[in-house]
């Protein structure tokens, strides 16, 4: 490779390695692009109050485990005394409270944090064939009838099922369902005479329990949905209405024919699922969900910094946009400042204090800063006490401005002492040479360049998004690196050259 | 906009230098950083000059303590006359011209009365670095003043009047005298208000004429035509320029000449760095020549044979752009 395209080889590579890192995060992990996107996320809770009997007492729930639609982020128990252990499975976890002896009442409390998982796609395994129900006639008779009747109306696995559910439901005319309808009064005995057509047909299902999470519910009611083995996949059917598909809000909290709370030594005295809505940003859930899967660019997110360092990194990474602008200013357009970077602390500064009021400060310190400054020249003091000198005095304007705006009742007064104050002494200095030297005209040319410079810097690096995107994207800053890189090799006029040398300009023969 | 597209267009086509350009092409690639102390540092680079034998101002001495300050009299032995500049200045800042010596005080080149008190303390702003890139201490020099040729008495004011060329690779490719005038308080840069006038190379008379970024032709000070003036001295002028390059080894470098009465042409200073206003002052575009000379299949090895053939190619440029252009 030779050395003169190196530059573009190495721009295009540091542009492209940012806007991927970037994509990859947006597109996999989920993290918003924009600011202030909300999402939603529930906090589910169980509480079980246990009535003790004699002897040791050992209760049992069935835990959220891993599903399609929802996944738990964050979950935590309280039940203090017992002794705590998990079994966990892919498809099943449990949690099992034992204590040697209760005395009195005693209430558990287990809490999850919820939130949407639109990327797991499988809820149950894979399970194998089921037995065909043994039955006593007339049942039995009746079942093969079914069966017969339904297969011949339908399709496959999933049109099957579909009428299987309509029928129980009533909706579909058949004598035979009359039969078995007759034993069927709740939601879970519907779904189990689907189970067992649906076996007698050769087709495995699966009862799927959980809850519909709503906004804030006191007492939730647990619902059971049908999981459906076409041979291929789960499908999940309402038993109610019939109709196939997750219902939007539904949280899959366990499978099969296991009970969701079980005590040994105590009973139940009450049980109560509540469920309570939060907004919460879809950053926080990214970064979360990031977490979760151990993703290495999750890991290394600045959102992992406590707060203060997180926002000193934000303002750190926002001074390459700054610069940015500065090289664009200069190298492009052909403005002159004091300082090659300064404009871009003086735009850090006015963060603090907004725009306007920030360049009002800027010119009111400066110009005080000069008055002081000459009359130092006067003194004719050496040049680093007078710097000290000039600095100090800045610091006590700054004071100075700091209470008299308090006392006037203005906040920026207060903003105004995070101001660079070495820089502006700097500049200060710079410009009383420049004034003696060039005269006044251009010292306040170059220091109203100074200025403009800092206000556009101010401008770009105080848009909403570039502060969001450099802490939760901070890889836009190479997209940066890669402008300058190539902006280094930009070796055409500047704007002002074209007023500058217009008399040159020949015509085109 | 359109405006613009053709102006750059034209622009392009006369064949102008622009900043980056300049800095990215030619000093980047031609000046090498090892060798910008030889002109940055001007106590230096007038050693090395010595050294191969070009004339430059003597150079009286040197102060770089702050405590030498306050010895003038060590410092200026019994000089009436000197220039005190910062060895490592940039752009003129920190040139004071002393031309005479009242009792304990002294008078500036606007006739303007120094204190002794003044001047020690102008020295100890120059070696505490107020004048120098970046900010380090600095070495004070003090140097003979140099009495400029009573040819220019009529296109200056004040000041010492001084040409620049600008050798590329060895070759000169554009000259041009800068003219102190009142704005300027008798310096002789462009930036302080200074009259740039374009210098053919050929015949070494002046052409054009810049005040800051626009076009005159005649001196605002003494109202003389600055055209069409003959430079005395001019083929030593332009080889003393040209042999520079043996000197530092900077591809691309501007060279600052003054012309002393007694002692015809000094080189008062290097520039790695040479402004690009002197396009302006000769209403010529620099890329054409830096082009031209980039072209030469054989280059020459001796510091004549390039003049020779630089002055042959570049003279009398200016005609065809003068007769055309628009202003």
């Amino acid at each position: 490779m030779t050395k003169s395209r190196q530059w573009m080889v190495l721009s295009l590579f540091l542009v492209s390695l940012g806007c991927l890192i970037f994509a990859y995060k947006t597109a996999t992990l989920g993290y918003p692009a924009l600011p202030d996107e909300q999402s939603e996320q529930w906090v589910v809770q169980v509480r079980m109050e246990i009535e003790p009997e004699d002897g040791p007492v050992q209760a049992s729930i069935l835990l959220p485990a891993r599903a399609t639609g929802f996944t738990v982020s964050e979950e935590n128990f309280v039940s203090r005394g017992f002794g705590l252990t998990l079994d966990e499975d892919l498809f099943r976890r449990q949690a099992n409270w034992a204590i040697r002896s209760l005395p009195k009442p005693k209430t558990l409390y287990y809490r999850a944090t919820v939130i949407g998982n639109p990327q797991d796609q499988r809820f149950a395994k894979r399970p194998g064939m089921p037995e065909s129900p043994q039955l006593r006639e007339p049942w039995a008779g009746a079942l093969s009838d079914i069966v017969e009747e339904v297969s011949s109306e339908s399709a496959d696995v999933e049109s099957f099922a579909a009428e299987v559910l309509d029928r129980i439901s009533g909706r579909g005319p058949d004598e035979n369902f009359g039969l078995f309808l007759e034993q069927v009064d709740t939601q879970d005995d519907r779904a189990r005479l689907a189970q067992t057509v649906l076996a007698a047909a050769q087709i495995p299902s699966l009862l799927i329990h959980g809850i519909m999470l709503q906004k804030d519910v006191q007492r939730s009611a647990l619902k059971t949905m049908l999981g459906v083995w076409n041979g291929e996949e789960w499908l999940l059917f309402d038993p109610e209405t019939g109709h196939k598909g997750r219902p939007e809000p539904f949280m899959i909290w366990w499978r099969g024919e296991e009970e969701l709370a079980r005590v040994s030594g105590g009973v139940i005295r009450d049980f109560q699922i509540s469920v309570k809505m939060r907004h919460v940003s879809s950053l926080d859930l990214a970064a979360r969900r990031a977490e979760m899967r151990d993703s290495f660019v999750g890991r290394i997110s600045l959102l992992h910094l406590p707060v203060q360092t997180q926002s000193v990194y934000e303002v750190l990474l926002l001074v390459p946009f700054g610069i940015l602008v500065i090289v664009l200013l200069r190298n492009f357009v052909g403005l002159s400042a004091f300082g090659t970077f300064a404009p871009v602390l003086i735009a850090l500064s006015f963060r603090e204090t907004e725009l306007l009021k920030g360049v009002l400060l800027f010119i009111l310190i400066v110009s005080l800063g000069l008055v002081f400054r000459f009359y130092l020249e006067r003194l004719r003091l050496l040049l680093v006490p007078r710097l000290a000198a000039v600095v100090t005095i800045v610091v006590l304007l700054m004071t100075l401005i700091s209470l008299l705006s308090n006392q006037a009742g203005f906040e920026t007064g207060l903003s105004v002492s995070l101001f660079p104050m070495v820089i502006i002494s700097l500049v200060i200095e710079r410009m009383s040479i420049v004034w003696e030297e060039r005269g006044a005209a251009t010292a306040i040319r170059e220091g109203l360049g100074s200025l403009l410079m800092a206000s556009l810097a101010y401008v770009v690096i105080s848009l909403d998004i570039l502060e969001y995107w450099v802490t939760v994207f901070p890889e836009v800053n190479l997209i940066v690196l890669g402008l300058i890189v190539a902006l280094g090799r930009y070796t055409g006029f500047r704007l002002t050259e074209l007023f500058r040398f217009r008399q040159l300009a020949r015509p085109k023969a | 906009m359109t405006g613009m597209l053709s102006l750059l267009g034209g622009m392009r086509s006369s064949g102008v230098l622009g900043l980056n350009r300049r800095n990215g092409e030619y000093i980047l690639k031609l000046n090498r950083r090892k060798f910008f102390p030889l002109v940055d540092d001007k106590v230096l680079c007038k050693k090395k000059l010595q050294q191969h034998g070009l004339a430059v101002p003597e150079l009286i001495s040197i102060a770089s303590f702050m405590q030498q300050a306050s010895r003038l009299e060590e410092l200026l032995g019994d000089h009436r006359e000197f220039v005190i500049k910062p060895a490592h200045g940039s752009g003129g800042d920190g040139i004071l011209v002393i031309k005479d010596r009242k009792s304990d005080n002294f008078v500036d080149s606007d006739n303007g009365l120094v204190l002794r008190a003044d001047l020690v303390h102008h020295l100890t702003n120059v070696i505490g670095g107020l004048y120098s890139l970046g900010g380090q201490p600095d070495v004070a020099m003090i140097e003979s003043l140099v009495h400029f040729d009573p040819a220019f008495s009529n296109l200056t004011y004040q000041g010492v009047p001084d040409l620049r060329v600008i050798v590329y690779r060895g070759y000169p490719v554009m000259a041009m005298a800068r003219l102190p005038t009142h704005q300027s308080h008798g310096k002789a840069n462009l930036h302080q208000g200074a009259i740039g006038v374009g210098v053919d190379l050929n015949s070494g008379v002046t052409v054009g004429g810049v005040s800051g970024n626009s076009p005159v032709s005649v001196h605002p000070d003494t109202g003389s035509e600055i055209t069409g003036f003959q430079i005395p001295h001019w083929s030593r002028i332009v080889s003393m320029a040209a042999r520079c390059y043996e000197a530092v080894e900077l591809g691309y470098l501007g060279v600052d000449i003054v012309l002393d009465r007694d002692l015809g042409p000094l080189i008062l200073e290097l520039n790695a760095r040479p402004g690009l206003n002197i396009q302006i002052a000769n209403r010529n575009g620099l890329r054409t020549r830096l082009d031209a000379v980039d072209r030469l299949e054989v280059s020459h090895r001796n510091p004549e044979e390039r003049v020779e053939w630089a002055c042959r190619t570049f003279g009398d440029a200016r005609t065809d752009l003068l007769n055309q252009a628009p202003w």
